[in-house]
C-alpha cells in the first residue's frame, strides 16, 4: 500500500518540476554545505595528519622551569629512565642548531639534531642505507652521523653514502663524521620548511656527545631540556607523569610546576579541537539553512494541500481514512526532502572534490557523513510536512468536496 | 433481517440558535435491497443533505441512520470512511474524479484504499470500464475525455468494488442529453443487474426511470409513491424530459 502512496507523490512532483525545484533549493544548499565543510575538513585533517605523522606520535618533551629549581637533567637520569620507566623506549638529550657539512662534492647549511641513540625516533622515515648509531657510540663520543637520501646525493654524489666522510663545522670548530647510515627522505612539507631557511638546507643526526665536544659544553652537569620516547601503543601523557615523579624523587624537587611538559597527542588534540570548532560552526550554519529549507517545505505543502482540497475531498469520498491521506501528504514532503538531500549530497561532494583537487587533498567522502546528512533531510520532510499534512487529514470529505 | 437503507427520524440544523437552518426535519426512510429510488427536490429542499446523509459524508444533528443494520450516524471519521469505501458507489454531478490520474487509475482508487492486491485491483478495473464502454480508454486522463466518457469513468469507479448502493446526485446534471441518455441507461442496467440505486435529481424527468420517487421539500418528505410508469423506454425519457 506505502508504494501507491509513494508513486502518487512522485506524479505530484513531476507534475510540479520548477516549484519542487525551488522548493528543494533551502535544502540542497544546507545538504551540500554540510557534507562541502566535513569532506574538506576531513581531507585538510588527514593532510596535516599525514605531514605530521613525519614525527612519532608518541614522543614528549620534558622542560625544567629555571626559575623553580637549579637541578638538572643529566647523561645518569637518561640512563636511570631507560632502566626504569616501563614502556619507555628510551630519554634523550636533544641539541639542535645549525652548521655547515662539507662533502667531496658540495658544501650545505646543516641542521643537526644530536641525541640519544633513541633519537632515532624523532622522525619516522625509514633507513635506507646503513644503521642508526648506538648508545655505545654516543658514550665513546663517535664521530658518526646518520643523513637523508637527498643530502648524501648532494654532498657525495650518490644515495648509498655509508662509509664516506663529511667535514661537520660548528663555531667555527669542525670534525670529520663518517656516515654510517642513510635515511629515506623526509616529506614535503618538512622539506620545504628547511629549504625557506636556507638555499639549501641539509638534516643531520649525530651522537650528542660529540656535538658537545665541538661547543665544549659540560653534559654532565646537565640540560633543561629532554625528549622522551614511548614504546609503540605506549600512553605518552602516562609516560611523561611516570618519567617526571621518578626524575622529581631522584633529585629531591617537589615543586608541582617544576617540569613543564608537552606531547605529541597535545598537539595533534588541539588541532583536532581546531577542526571539530569550524566543523561545528559550520553544522550551525547548514542547520539554519535546513531549518529555512523545511519551512519552505512546509509552505510549498499548504499551498499543495490547498490547491488540492477537492481531490482530498474526492479520496476521502470513496474511502480513504485520515492516515491515507496523511501518509500520502508526509510522502510527498518526505520525498521532496529526502530528494533535495540527495541532490545536495552530489553537490557538496563536487564541490568538495574541486577544493581538495585544487588543495592537493586527498578526497575522503565519510559514509556516515553522507547517510546522516540524507537522514536529516528526510526527517526535515518529515518535521515540517507533518503539519500541512495533518490539515490534509482532517479535512471533512464534504466541506472538501465542495471547495 | 433489517432494511438496506434505515434514515430514523432524522434532522439536520445548521447554525443551532436563532438563525438556524433545519436541512432535514424529522425524516423517516427506508430502502429495501434491490430498489431504484428516486429523491426528487428543488434546490434548498435539502435533498443534497438527504444524500450527504445517506452517503455517510454527514452525519445528522439527531436522529438514527442505520445502513445495513449498522448505526453509522455515530461512527468515527474512520469508521465512515470504510463505510463509504465498502457499502456506497458514489456518482456525483462534477465526477470527481482525480486530474492527474488516468481513467484506470481512477477507478483502481477505491481499491487501493480497500487493500486489494494489485493484480486484482487492475482486473476489476478494467472490468468495470469495459462494463461501461471504455475499455479502449484506460490510459486517458479525464481532461482528454468527454463529459459522458468522465461520468462513465465515475460510474465505473462506483461499481468495481460492487458495493450494494450506488448513490448518484445529479449524475446528468453536467451533460447534453445524448450523453445523459446514455448514462441513464447504464444506472438503468445497474439496477437491473440487482443493485439497488438512490438518484437524486430535481429533474421530474429523470426522477420518472425510477420505480420509487420520494419528494422532497423543505427538509420534510412530501411524498413517496410507487411510480407506475418506471422502467420505460429511452424514447418514453426523451418524451418526459421535454
Amino acid at each position: 500500500m506505502i508504494h501507491e502512496y509513494i508513486a502518487d507523490a512522485l506524479r505530484n512532483i513531476r507534475n510540479n518540476r520548477l516549484r519542487t525545484a525551488l522548493t528543494m533549493l533551502g535544502i540542497v544548499i544546507g545538504i551540500a554545505s554540510v557534507i562541502a565543510v566535513f569532506t574538506i575538513g576531513d581531507g585538510l585533517t588527514a593532510y596535516v595528519q599525514n605531514e605530521m605523522g613525519g614525527f612519532s606520535s608518541n614522543m614528549a618533551m620534558l622542560h625544567i622551569d629555571t626559575s623553580i629549581t637549579n637541578e638538572r637533567f643529566t647523561p645518569e637520569d637518561i640512563r636511570l629512565l631507560d632502566e626504569n620507566i616501563p614502556g619507555l623506549a628510551g630519554a634523550s638529550f636533544d641539541l639542535e642548531s645549525e652548521g655547515i657539512l662539507t662533502g667531496k662534492r658540495a658544501a650545505v647549511d646543516a641542521s643537526y639534531t644530536a641525541g640519544n641513540a633513541v633519537i632515532k625516533r624523532y622522525v619516522s622515515n625509514k633507513m635506507k642505507y646503513g644503521r642508526y648509531f648506538t648508545e655505545d657510540e654516543v658514550e665513546n663520543h663517535a664521530p658518526v652521523c646518520v643523513i637523508a637520501a637527498r643530502d648524501a646525493q648532494k654532498l657525495c654524489g650518490t644515495e648509498d653514502a655509508v662509509g664516506q666522510t663529511v667535514e661537520f663545522s660548528l663555531q667555527g670548530r669542525s670534525k670529520t663524521l663518517t656516515i654510517i647510515g642513510v635515511r629515506e627522505n623526509y616529506s614535503e612539507a618538512i622539506l620545504t620548511i628547511m629549504d625557506a631557511m636556507s638555499e639549501y638546507m641539509a638534516l643531520v643526526e649525530l651522537p650528542y656527545t660529540v656535538v658537545a665536544d665541538l661547543t665544549n659544553m659540560d653534559m654532565k652537569s646537565g640540560v633543561q631540556e629532554i625528549l622522551l620516547f614511548g614504546e609503540t601503543g605506549s600512553d605518552s601523557n602516562d609516560l611523561m607523569r611516570t618519567s617526571i615523579r621518578f626524575w622529581k624523587n631522584r633529585h629531591g624537587v617537589r615543586d608541582e610546576k617544576a617540569v613543564m611538559s608537552l606531547s605529541m597527542a597535545d598537539v595533534s588534540g588541539e588541532i583536532d579541537t581546531i577542526f571539530a570548532a569550524i566543523k561545528a560552526f559550520m553544522s550551525f550554519v547548514a542547520a539554519i539553512s535546513l531549518v529555512v529549507g523545511g519551512i519552505g517545505v512546509m509552505n510549498i505543502m499548504l499551498v499543495s494541500v490547498t490547491e488540492r482540497t477537492r481531490e482530498i475531498g474526492i479520496r476521502k469520498s470513496i474511502g480513504a481514512r485520515t492516515g491515507a491521506i496523511l501518509v500520502q501528504f508526509l510522502a510527498e514532503a518526505m520525498i521532496i526532502s529526502f530528494l533535495g538531500g540527495i541532490v545536495g549530497v552530489t553537490l557538496g561532494i563536487t564541490v568538495a572534490a574541486v577544493a581538495c583537487y585544487l588543495l592537493k587533498f586527498e578526497l575522503l567522502v565519510s559514509p556516515s557523513v553522507v547517510v546522516l546528512a540524507t537522514a536529516f533531510s528526510t526527517m526535515i520532510g518529515l518535521i515540517f510536512g507533518l503539519h500541512p499534512a495533518r490539515k490534509a487529514a482532517k479535512m471533512k470529505p464534504i466541506d472538501a468536496l465542495h471547495f | 433481517m433489517g432494511k438496506l437503507v434505515d434514515v430514523i427520524d432524522v434532522s439536520k440544523i445548521y447554525n443551532p440558535g436563532e438563525n438556524e437552518v433545519r436541512a432535514l426535519d424529522h425524516v423517516n426512510l427506508s430502502i429495501d435491497t434491490g430498489e431504484f429510488v428516486a429523491i426528487i427536490g428543488q434546490s434548498g429542499s435539502g435533498k443534497s443533505t438527504l444524500m450527504n446523509m445517506l452517503g455517510c459524508l454527514d452525519t445528522p444533528t439527531s436522529g438514527t441512520y442505520m445502513l445495513h443494520g449498522m448505526d453509522v450516524s455515530h461512527m468515527t471519521d474512520n469508521e465512515q470512511s470504510d463505510v463509504r469505501n465498502r457499502e456506497i458507489g458514489f456518482i456525483f454531478q462534477g465526477f470527481n474524479l482525480i486530474q492527474s490520474l488516468t481513467a484506470q487509475e481512477n477507478v483502481e482508487l477505491p481499491l487501493i484504499y480497500r487493500g486489494v492486491p494489485k493484480k486484482e485491483r487492475q482486473e476489476l478495473a478494467v472490468t468495470a470500464l469495459q462494463r461501461v464502454g471504455l475499455g479502449k480508454r484506460m490510459d486517458h486522463r479525464p481532461t482528454e475525455m468527454s463529459g459522458g466518457q468522465q461520468q462513465r469513468v465515475a460510474i465505473a469507479r462506483a461499481i468495481a468494488q460492487a458495493p450494494p448502493i450506488l448513490l448518484a446526485d445529479e449524475p446528468t446534471g453536467n451533460l447534453d442529453s445524448g450523453s445523459s441518455r446514455e448514462i441513464i441507461e447504464i444506472i438503468k442496467n445497474l439496477h437491473k443487474e440487482g443493485r439497488t440505486v438512490i438518484l437524486i435529481t430535481h429533474d421530474p424527468g429523470i426522477a420518472k426511470q425510477a420505480k420509487r420517487i420520494v419528494t422532497i421539500s423543505d427538509g420534510r418528505i412530501q411524498s413517496d409513491i410507487i411510480n407506475p410508469d418506471a422502467d420505460v423506454s429511452g424514447e418514453a425519457y426523451e418524451k418526459n424530459r421535454e
